[in-house]
C-alpha cells in the first residue's frame, strides 16, 4: 500500500470516526442527555488519542503497536499483537454479554448490567493488549 | 527460536532502528527477535538473512 494511500485512509478513517460519534450523540440525546454527552465525551477523547497515536507514528515515535496499527503503519509483529488482543476481546465478550443478558434476566437494573459488560470488556481488551504486547 | 541477529547487526555497528529501517520493521519488532520473544515470518526471516548475506539456518536455531 502507497503511503498517500495510507494517509487517505487514516483521514477517512477518522472523519468516519467523528461522523459516527456525533451522530450516536444525537441519536442518545433523544433518550439520555446523560449517555449522550457520555458518549460524545468518551468518543472524542478517543479520537483525540486516535491522533496523537498517528502524529506520533507518522514522525517515527510511537512504539506501540496500537499506535502504528492506528497509523496504517503496522509491521508484521504489529499485526500479530492486534490479532490475538482481538482474538481475546472476541472471545470473551461471549462471556460478557450473556452474563449482562442473565443478569438482566435475574431483576438487575439493564442500564448498570451493559455498563459494566462494556467496561468490563473495554478492561479485557485492554489487559490483553498490554499483556500480549510485553509478550511479543 | 535462538538467533545471531543481534549478534549480526553488532558487528555491523547498526542499531535496531537502523536494521528495522533497513527491513521495514520497527525497532520493536528487531529487539522483540533478539531477544526471542517474536520469531518472523518466513519472508521477514528471509530478509533477515539476505540482508546479512546468509542462509536463514545460518541465523535461526531451532532450540
Amino acid at each position: 500500500m502507497s503511503s498517500e494511500h495510507s494517509t487517505l485512509r487514516t483521514y477517512g478513517g477518522f472523519v468516519a470516526g467523528i461522523a459516527v460519534v456525533v451522530a450516536l450523540f444525537f441519536l442518545l440525546r433523544t433518550a439520555n442527555d446523560s449517555v449522550a454527552l457520555g458518549a460524545l465525551v468518551g468518543g472524542l477523547l478517543v479520537m483525540a488519542l486516535l491522533a496523537v497515536a498517528v502524529w506520533r507514528s507518522r514522525h517515527g515515535t510511537a512504539t506501540a503497536a496500537l499506535a502504528r496499527s492506528a497509523a496504517g503503519v503496522a509491521d508484521e509483529r504489529d499485526a500479530d499483537v492486534m490479532r490475538r488482543t482481538l482474538a481475546v476481546g472476541g472471545s470473551t465478550s461471549m462471556m460478557w454479554l450473556p452474563g449482562a443478558l442473565v443478569a438482566i434476566v435475574l431483576g438487575a437494573d439493564p442500564m448498570i448490567a451493559v455498563t459494566i459488560a462494556l467496561y468490563g470488556q473495554l478492561a479485557t481488551l485492554v489487559v490483553a493488549y498490554i499483556v500480549t504486547e510485553r509478550r511479543s | 527460536m535462538q538467533n545471531d541477529v543481534r549478534a549480526l547487526r553488532e558487528a555491523l555497528g547498526l542499531s535496531q532502528g537502523a536494521l528495522g529501517a533497513a527491513l521495514g520493521v520497527s525497532r520493536q519488532t528487531i529487539q522483540s527477535i533478539e531477544v526471542g520473544k517474536y520469531d518472523p515470518s518466513l519472508p521477514l526471516a528471509i530478509r533477515i538473512a539476505r540482508y546479512f548475506g546468509q542462509s536463514v539456518e545460518g541465523i535461526f536455531h531451532v532450540e
